[in-house]
C-alpha cells in the first residue's frame, strides 16, 4: 500500500466517540458532496433545457418540414435538415462499419493472441490514437490525402463508370474531400474507444469456457467463435452503439473533409460532397441569428436526442442480451 | 509448427513399444488440427494482426507528418511570438528567408523587401493553458467530489444511481452541444460575450462526466478494510474519506483528471462559437476577455487559406500533438505504476 495514514493515535480520533467534536465538518462535507452530484444533474437539465428552448422556434414554426425536407436555403428561409442526417447517417456508418470488425480483431488480437510484451504496444498504440486532437485528424486529411485521394476517386470513378449500381455509390467526384473520406477518418478516430471497451468484454470471458474448449480439441479460432464471441454479445452491441453516438458527434475533423456542401442532398455518391449535423453547426452558428440560428441549434438538439436513444438503447440490448446469456449459465 | 500432421499421428504401420506410446509428442495439440481447421486458424489470427496494423498506420502516418511538417516550424520564437495578421502573413510569404527555413527549393524574388514579422503561435498557447487550466479548475473539483458522493454515501441509493446514470448520458453528449449551450446561455443570454472563461465552461461540462466517472471507479478501488478501520478507529465519515480514502486513491484520481485534461486540450467543437480571436500574447493573457486555442487556430488556419497559414496550422498541430501526448503519457505512467502492483 502507499502511504495511507491511518489516524490511529491522533488526540481528536481518541476523543471523538466522547464529544461531537467534528460533526459540523462532517455533515458540511456530506452536503458538499450532495450538492455536486446534483450539481451535475442541474447541469445537464441547463444544457437540455436551453439549447431546447433556444432551438424551438424551429421546430414550431417549420415543424415537419424541419425534419423531413432536404431543402435547406437560410437566405429564403428554407430550413430542412434532412440533407444533413443523410450524411451525419452515411458518414457514421461507414465509420462504423470499418472500425466494429477491425477494433473486435485488434481486442480479440490483444486478449487471446498476443503475448504479454506486445500487448503493451497495442495498448499504447490505441491511447495514442484515441488521445490525437479530432482537428489534427482533419489537419493531415485536408492537406496530406485530398490531393492523392481526388486522384484514387476520379480512377476508381472512371472504372465503375458502366457498372450499374456502383456507379452510383462510386460516381465523380469533385475532390478528395467527401463522405467516403470523412467516414474513413471517423472510422479511425473511433477505433480507439470500441477496442478498449471490446476488450474489457473479453476479459471478462471466464478462463475455464476457454481452457475447456482448448482441451476438447478446439483450435484458437474455433475457441474464440465457440465461446469469447458468444459470452460477449451483449458487450459488443454496447461497444458498437457507443461508438456510433461518438461518430454522430464528432465535428471538427468531419467538418473539414466532408466537404461543405451548403445544400447537402440525398445522395448515394460516396465520392460527392456533403455536410453532417455538426459540421454545419460548426461551420455557421456564429454568424447566425433569428430563425437561421433556431434552425442550427435545432440541429444540434436533435443531434444530442438521437445520441440519447442511441445510448439509451444500447443500455437496453445489453442488459436484455446478458440477462439471456445468465438464464443460460 | 514445422511438423507436418502426418509426422505425428500415432496409427502408423510398425506398432509402437508402450513407452513410446506413452510419451506424449511435444507437438500434439498442432498433430491433432490438420487441414481446413488448421488453415482457418492461421487465417484469423493473420486477420487479428492485419486489423492492428490498420490502426498502427493511420497513426504512424499522422503522427508522421504533424512531426515531419511541423517540426521545421516550432521554435522557442514560434510558441511565443504573436500569431501574424492576414497582411503580416501575405508579406511573409514573399519572404525568402522564411521561405526557404521551412522549404529550401521554394520559387522566391531574393530583392522583393525582407519582411520584419514572423510567423508565431503564441497567443493560442497561452490561451490553451488558460482555458484548460481554468475548465480542470472547474470540473475536477467538482467531479471528484460528486464521485465521492456516489461511492461515499448514495452508493446504491436511487440519487446516486440516477446521477451515475446520468453522468453516462452526458458522456454521450456530443461534444459541439457544449459549445452551443454556453454560446446560448451564457455568452448571449447571460450577455457574458466571448472569452477565455465562456470557453473554458463549455470544457468543463465536457470533462466534468468523464471526471466523475473516472474518479468513481478509483474510489471503488479502495478496499473497503480501510474505510472499517478508520471507522473503527472512531473517524468520521469526511475524515476517512480526506485521510484514508483520498490518499490511497489519489494516482488513479490523478491520471483520470489528466486524460479529461488532455481531451479537453484537444477539443475545438466547445470552443468554436465561444472563444472569440486574439493575436497577441498580450490580448491572449485573460480570463474575461477574448483569447484563441491551438485546437481553434488550426480549424481558422485550415478554413482561411493562404501560403502561410498551412505552416502555421502544422506548427500549431505539432505542439498541440505534443502537449497532449505528455499530457496522456504523464497519466498512464502514474496509472501504470500505482495499479500494476
Amino acid at each position: 500500500m502507499t502511504s495511507v495514514n491511518l489516524p490511529a493515535g491522533q488526540p481528536d480520533t481518541a476523543t471523538a466517540l466522547s464529544s461531537s467534536k467534528g460533526a459540523g465538518a462532517d455533515k458540511a462535507f456530506r452536503y458538499l458532496a450532495v450538492g455536486s452530484g446534483i450539481t451535475v444533474l442541474v447541469i445537464l437539465a441547463l444544457i437540455t433545457y436551453s439549447t431546447t428552448q433556444k432551438a424551438w422556434p424551429a421546430f414550431s414554426t417549420y415543424g415537419f418540414d424541419y425534419f423531413f425536407s432536404t431543402d435547406w436555403r437560410p437566405n429564403q428561409k428554407k430550413f430542412g435538415i434532412l440533407g444533413f442526417a443523410w450524411g451525419t447517417a452515411v458518414i457514421s456508418l461507414i465509420g462504423v462499419s470499418i472500425a466494429v470488425p477491425t477494433s473486435i480483431g485488434i481486442a480479440l488480437f490483444a486478449t487471446e493472441v498476443a503475448p504479454r510484451r506486445l500487448r503493451r504496444v497495442i495498448t499504447t498504440v490505441m491511447d495514442l490514437l484515441a488521445a490525437v486532437p479530432s482537428v489534427v485528424f482533419g489537419l493531415v486529411g485536408f492537406y496530406v490525402l485530398r490531393q492523392p485521394l481526388q486522384d484514387l476517386y476520379r480512377w476508381v470513378g472512371d472504372a465503375v463508370a458502366d457498372v450499374p449500381v456502383l456507379h452510383q455509390v462510386f460516381g465523380q467526384g469533385s475532390s478528395g474531400i467527401s463522405l467516403l473520406t470523412a467516414g474513413i477518418v471517423l472510422a479511425i478516430m473511433i477505433m480507439p474507444i470500441i477496442t478498449s471497451v471490446s476488450r474489457e468484454v473479453f476479459d471478462t470471458v471466464p478462463r475455464n469456457d476457454k481452457e475447456g474448449a482448448l482441451a476438447l480439441g478446439a483450435t484458437r479460432a474455433e475457441m474464440i467463435n465457440g465461446v469469447v464471441i458468444p459470452h460477449s454479445l451483449g458487450g459488443l452491441t454496447g461497444a458498437v452503439m457507443l461508438g456510433l453516438g461518438r461518430a454522430m458527434g464528432e465535428t471538427i475533423a468531419v467538418t473539414l473533409l466532408i466537404g461543405a456542401s451548403s445544400k447537402p442532398p440525398i445522395t448515394a455518391n460516396l465520392f460527392g460532397a456533403s455536410d453532417a449535423m455538426p459540421s454545419g453547426i460548426a461551420r455557421k452558428l456564429s454568424e447566425a441569428s433569428g430563425d437561421y440560428q433556431a434552425a442550427l441549434i435545432g440541429m444540434g438538439v436533435t443531434l444530442f436526442f438521437i445520441t440519447l436513444a442511441i445510448n439509451l438503447s444500447s443500455r437496453k440490448v445489453v442488459s436484455i442480451v446478458d440477462r439471456r446469456l445468465k438464464g443460460v449459465a | 509448427m514445422t511438423a507436418t500432421a502426418t509426422d505425428t499421428t500415432i496409427d502408423s504401420a510398425a506398432e509402437p513399444s508402450v513407452a513410446d506410446r506413452l510419451r506424449v509428442p511435444s507437438d500434439v495439440r498442432i498433430s491433432t488440427i490438420k487441414g481446413g481447421r488448421f488453415v482457418r486458424n492461421k487465417v484469423a489470427t493473420a486477420t487479428m494482426v492485419l486489423a492492428f496494423v490498420l490502426a498502427a498506420v493511420p497513426l504512424l502516418f499522422v503522427v508522421g507528418n504533424v512531426v515531419k511538417e511541423g517540426g521545421r516550424v516550432v521554435s522557442w520564437s514560434f510558441l511565443t511570438n504573436d500569431i501574424p495578421t492576414k497582411a503580416a502573413g501575405d508579406e511573409l510569404s514573399s519572404n525568402c528567408d522564411v521561405l526557404r527555413r521551412y522549404d529550401p527549393t521554394a520559387e522566391c524574388d531574393d530583392a522583393a523587401p525582407k519582411a520584419q514579422t514572423t510567423l508565431g503561435m503564441g497567443p493560442a498557447v497561452v490561451g490553451t493553458l488558460i482555458t484548460t487550466g481554468l475548465s480542470a479548475l472547474m470540473a475536477i473539483p467538482l467531479g471528484i467530489l460528486a464521485a465521492i458522493y456516489l461511492n461515499e454515501y448514495g452508493k446504491k441509493n436511487r440519487l446516486a444511481g440516477f446521477i451515475r446514470f446520468m453522468t453516462d448520458v452526458m458522456t454521450g453528449v456530443p461534444s459541439i452541444v457544449m459549445g452551443i449551450f454556453v454560446y446560448t446561455l451564457w455568452v448571449s443570454q447571460f450577455g457574458q460575450g466571448r472569452s477565455a472563461l465562456a470557453a473554458s465552461l463549455a470544457l468543463a461540462c465536457l470533462m466534468l462526466p468523464i471526471v466523475v466517472r473516472s474518479s468513481e471507479e478509483m474510489l471503488r478501488l479502495v478496499p473497503n478494510a480501510l474505510r472499517e478501520g478508520s471507522a473503527a478507529l472512531g473517524s468520521r465519515t469526511w475524515k476517512t474519506t480526506m485521510k484514508v480514502v483520498l490518499p490511497t486513491a489519489l494516482p488513479g484520481l490523478v491520471s483520470g483528471s489528466m486524460l479529461a485534461v488532455a481531451r479537453a486540450a484537444g477539443e475545438t467543437a466547445p470552443v468554436l462559437f465561444t472563444i472569440g480571436a486574439a493575436n497577441t500574447v498580450a490580448a491572449a493573457t485573460t480570463v474575461t476577455g477574448q483569447s484563441t486555442t491551438l485546437s481553434f487556430q488550426i480549424y481558422n488556419l485550415i478554413t482561411a487559406g493562404g501560403s502561410v497559414s498551412p505552416k502555421m496550422a502544422w506548427g500549431a498541430a505539432f505542439t498541440l500533438i505534443a502537449l497532449v501526448l505528455i499530457l496522456t503519457s504523464i497519466a498512464r505512467a502514474i496509472s501504470a505504476r500505482f495499479t500494476m502492483r
